[in-house]
């Protein structure tokens, strides 16, 4: 007997684990009223993070060493207290959406501190470019050579240009206004679809606080780029299905004119969150058939699904398809390379490491794996109690084993638990080289179910309804080591303000650049056809309005004229197939190793190794007659080549 | 009856000063104030009230933003097929789809009309909590400021720039050359330029405090059917032994 407790001990905790709970918790027993000094104190709190990491950045730029830890340091209390008291068990509804509200204003804040002048991340150079180009000319579809996709999707630009026209605001201007209110509402509407999927405003605000967890969280999905809207649309179409479903709400005008407005402006704006919202919507319409709801309710989801998939399908076509075109090589070689990671044949890529050899702490290594690690426990702890609350009028395993003979009721508990499932094969894409930016766009979709289900496991499990500080305290360490572990897999090192990198992006944005990108419009004209490495290339373009020559337009290699030691041959080539009028020689790119990688074009190092220029490679130019060299700012030299490029 | 349609009243009347601050007013502050909330909040709120949707009170005007939002780029779309993207084609779908919308809910049947969601408690902040409130904001305030003030003194790279451009490319009479002071101290600067090695113009001692430049005009003889090179060299003038900057240009001779 007592074997067989020994052998059953541990199959007993873990069944007590993983397994679905035996009475489904949630709700707390009672609230205390609304607390407005909570909600002042946590605002001041904020500010006062916020401050300090404008301090941080401070020091960044100087290159002290004392900025990173401040600046991860405040991240971190800026979201430890914040969460702890809205998931802490009795605080009232409207307190905890009060604090997320200040979450996600505090949240914008976080990444509008890194720049707050201008568009400094990559992504927002491209979209900026096609915003520059609506407001104008006045027209939608215009080439960007940057990315031609852009135009095609102009959901973001048209909003942030209706600002711009109507008001007299800059771009920029306009976008802070948009980005702010992007992320007021993408919080509000996760919390009022998560609270109508199952009841409970703590397990609302816990699948809130998870999902600010996600690594596109801060920047990537806070940023000037056309994710940063469809993620809200999509959350919206969502929390409109959602309302529909209320008897209430059961109205055909409704439908038509709440709901596909959503999916329709999520069609124009971001191709692959329309599909990723297509998928949602046929899985839950499939559900709906599956499971044991009869009646009108799973032909208006059908409805809906429909939509969710033929409206971008229906877009994409009317643009000609550039989607298969984008998104096709991106999916095929990252599925390809997924694939044989798994089987063993290949490598993950390096982690923690940019290519620049810039390495992650090894400290915040550690929060990222911990991070990693604490979602895993959650997903483990919450899923089967999540599949349990699916079926009504029963709880612990008899729910559990009802789930599982397609006897739910509440199908989007379902949806739910099932795109968690998702999360491994979103960190599977992280491991590989190709497959990164499917598994970064995956995130924030896939988190979706990631937070309901670890809402679930923390509320019906780790943190019940008993109001005591050690599990608070537990349960909040647990979720802020989860938020800053996102910002790192998200953002990373670069999230700290630097003095100039090579090939880094934002940290290779600043005003000597700048200068010279705006030197152009003034003294050569806009609409000049430039050839410069990728960060002159943004400033060029956006800055200095002129045309870029790149790989991915005109498919000319232009790393071929920077990097060739002479220019015969594949160099010249170059100039004259892309019709180059100038080419912007950067010289500082001769000091360090691309953070990104590459310095001109992706694949341009044939073994897969980056070298830098040689100084004399870029400005070989001076020894050919027909070059002029007509700028010269000590770093950065300007080069005139329409002679040789029409010699003949 | 006024009561009830308060909030179409005002939704309407924004609109119409909306539209009346686009076509009149050269503000960008009174145009912020009166355009921000027209294209992000009310067609959303009118719209909602149209269709008798309820829902709580946060959640009702959330969708109301976004309802608005997705009518903005769907309006764009239909502004773009008639080229009509402009100021006022913005404010006049905007107001129509508040008008419109607005009509459609007065129409309404007293029993059809939307529950409009209660008013947030914000009456309840005493003043106390409105001195912590306010402190926040003075402090966020003060983060950005310290911010934009560091982003836009910071300046890693002092240098000058030196620039030389033909008024025509192939048979320039005259040429433009220039030089900006950005580093951190006022310079003094002298320029040569030479024609085919032969000095042709110089200024000496041209000072600029930072963040000044300066241009030159120079006419140029250019010899037939031959081409040209015209070098133009900026030096240090306190450092004349080396050339500081140096940029040419070919001419002639196409």
């Amino acid at each position: 007997m007592g074997t067989k407790r020994r052998f059953l001990g541990p199959v007993d905790l873990l069944l007590r684990l993983i397994g679905p709970a035996a009475e489904p918790g949630g709700a707390p027993a009672k609230t205390t009223p609304t607390n407005f000094w909570w909600i002042a104190a946590f605002s001041l709190h904020s500010a006062s993070c916020l401050l300090m990491i404008a301090v941080a950045h401070y020091g960044g730029f100087r290159g002290h060493d004392w900025a990173s830890p401040l600046l991860w340091f405040s991240l971190a209390v800026l979201y430890l207290p914040l969460a702890m008291r809205a998931a802490w068990p009795t605080t009232a509804r409207g307190e905890r959406v009060a604090l997320l509200l200040l979450l996600a204003v505090a949240t914008y804040s976080v990444k509008l501190l890194y720049a707050p002048t201008s568009f400094v991340h990559f992504d927002e150079f491209l979209h900026w470019l096609t915003a520059m180009d609506i407001a104008e000319s006045h027209r939608l579809f215009l080439e960007n050579s940057l990315l031609p996709i852009s135009p095609l999707y102009p959901g973001l630009e048209l909003a942030a240009t209706a600002i711009t026209e109507m008001t007299g605001l800059s771009i920029f201007g306009a976008s802070v206004i948009l980005l702010v209110v992007f992320r007021v509402l993408l919080l509000c509407a996760l919390f009022f679809f998560y609270e109508r999927v199952c009841k409970s405003p703590r397990t609302a605000t816990v699948a809130c606080l998870v999902y600010a967890g996600n690594s596109g969280f801060i920047l990537f999905d806070n940023q000037f780029a056309y994710e940063s809207l469809a993620v809200v649309l999509f959350a919206f179409a969502l929390l409109a299905t959602a309302l529909f479903e209320d008897e209430r709400s059961s109205k055909p005008v409704v439908m038509l004119g709440l709901v596909v407005p959503f999916f329709a402006a999520l069609a124009v704006t971001h191709h692959m969150s329309a599909y990723f919202s297509a998928v949602f919507m046929l899985l839950l319409a499939l559900l709906g058939w599956l499971g044991s709801e009869r009646g009108t309710r799973r032909f208006s989801l059908s409805f809906f699904a429909a939509m969710a998939l033929l409206l971008p399908i229906v877009w994409s076509w009317v643009q000609g398809n550039p989607s298969a075109g984008y998104l096709g090589p991106i999916v095929e070689k990252g599925s390809h390379e997924l694939a044989s990671f798994v089987s063993g044949a290949s490598k993950a890529r390096k982690l923690f490491v940019l290519p620049s050899g810039l390495q992650t702490p090894i400290w915040l290594r550690t929060i990222s794996v911990v991070s990693l690690l604490l979602i895993v426990l959650g997903l483990s702890t919450g899923f089967m109690r999540s599949l349990a609350m699916a079926v009504e009028g029963r709880s612990g395993w008899p729910a559990l084993l009802e789930c599982l003979r397609l006897r739910w009721k509440r199908r989007w508990i379902v949806l739910l638990a099932l795109i968690s499932t998702g999360f491994p094969i979103s960190v599977g894409f992280r491991l590989t080289s190709a497959g990164w930016e499917i598994g970064n766009r995956m995130g924030p979709f896939v988190f979706l179910g990631v937070g309901f289900v670890v809402a679930v496991s923390i509320v019906q499990f780790w943190q019940t309804d008993q109001a005591r500080w050690w599990p608070a305290l537990g349960v909040g360490i647990a979720l802020t080591l989860i938020f800053v572990g996102g910002i790192i897999t998200g953002w990373g090192v670069p999230a700290q303000r630097t003095p100039y990198a090579v090939s880094a992006d934002a940290s290779s944005v600043e005003p000597m650049g700048i200068d010279a990108a705006l030197w152009t419009r003034q003294w050569l004209g806009q609409g000049n056809r430039f050839a410069s490495d990728r960060v002159n290339q943004l400033l060029l373009a956006t800055y200095g309005r002129q045309d870029i020559v790149t790989q991915l337009v005109e498919a000319v290699s232009t790393s071929s004229i920077f990097f060739a030691p002479t220019l015969p041959g594949d160099g010249l080539y170059a100039i004259r197939q892309g019709r180059i009028d100038y080419l912007l020689a950067d010289l500082r790119l001769t000091a360090a190793l691309p953070a990104v990688g590459h310095y001109y074009d992706q694949d341009e190092f044939p073994d897969g190794v980056p070298t830098p220029p040689e100084a004399s490679s870029l400005v070989k130019f001076d020894a050919i007659r027909s070059v002029n060299r007509v700028f010269d700012n000590g770093s950065i030299v300007i080069f005139d080549v329409r002679r040789l490029r029409d010699a003949r | 009856m006024l009561g009830r349609n308060a909030g179409l009243i005002l939704a309407c009347l924004w609109a119409a000063g909306a539209v009346a601050a686009v076509a009149a007013s050269g503000s960008v502050a009174i145009r912020v104030l009166a355009c921000v909330p027209l294209a992000l909040y009310w067609p959303g709120y009118a719209f909602l009230r149209a269709v008798g949707q309820e829902a709580s009170s946060v959640e009702w005007h959330a969708l109301a933003a976004m309802w608005s939002v997705a009518s903005l780029i769907l309006g764009g779309l239909l502004l773009n097929s008639v080229h009509l993207l402009i100021p006022m084609g913005w404010a006049a779908w905007l107001a129509a789809v508040i008008t419109v919308s607005s009509l459609v809910a007065a129409a309404r049947r007293p029993r059809d009309r939307a529950r409009l969601p209660s008013r947030h408690p914000l009456r309840a902040v005493s003043l106390g909590q409105g001195v912590v409130f306010a402190a926040a904001v003075l402090v966020a305030s003060a983060a950005f400021k310290f911010a934009i003030w560091d982003s836009q003194s910071f300046r890693q790279f002092q240098y000058t720039a030196f620039w030389m451009l033909p008024d025509d490319d192939m048979r320039p009479s005259a040429i433009t050359i220039g030089a900006k002071n950005a580093e951190e101290r006022p310079m003094r600067y002298d320029i040569e330029v030479a024609q085919d090695g032969r000095i042709v113009a110089v200024w000496r001692s041209l000072a600029l405090e930072p963040g000044e430049s300066v241009t030159k005009e120079l006419a140029i003889a250019l010899p037939p059917h031959e081409a040209s090179r015209i070098e133009a060299r900026l030096f240090d003038a306190d450092n004349r032994d080396r050339i500081y900057r140096k940029v040419w240009i070919e001419a002639g001779g196409g």
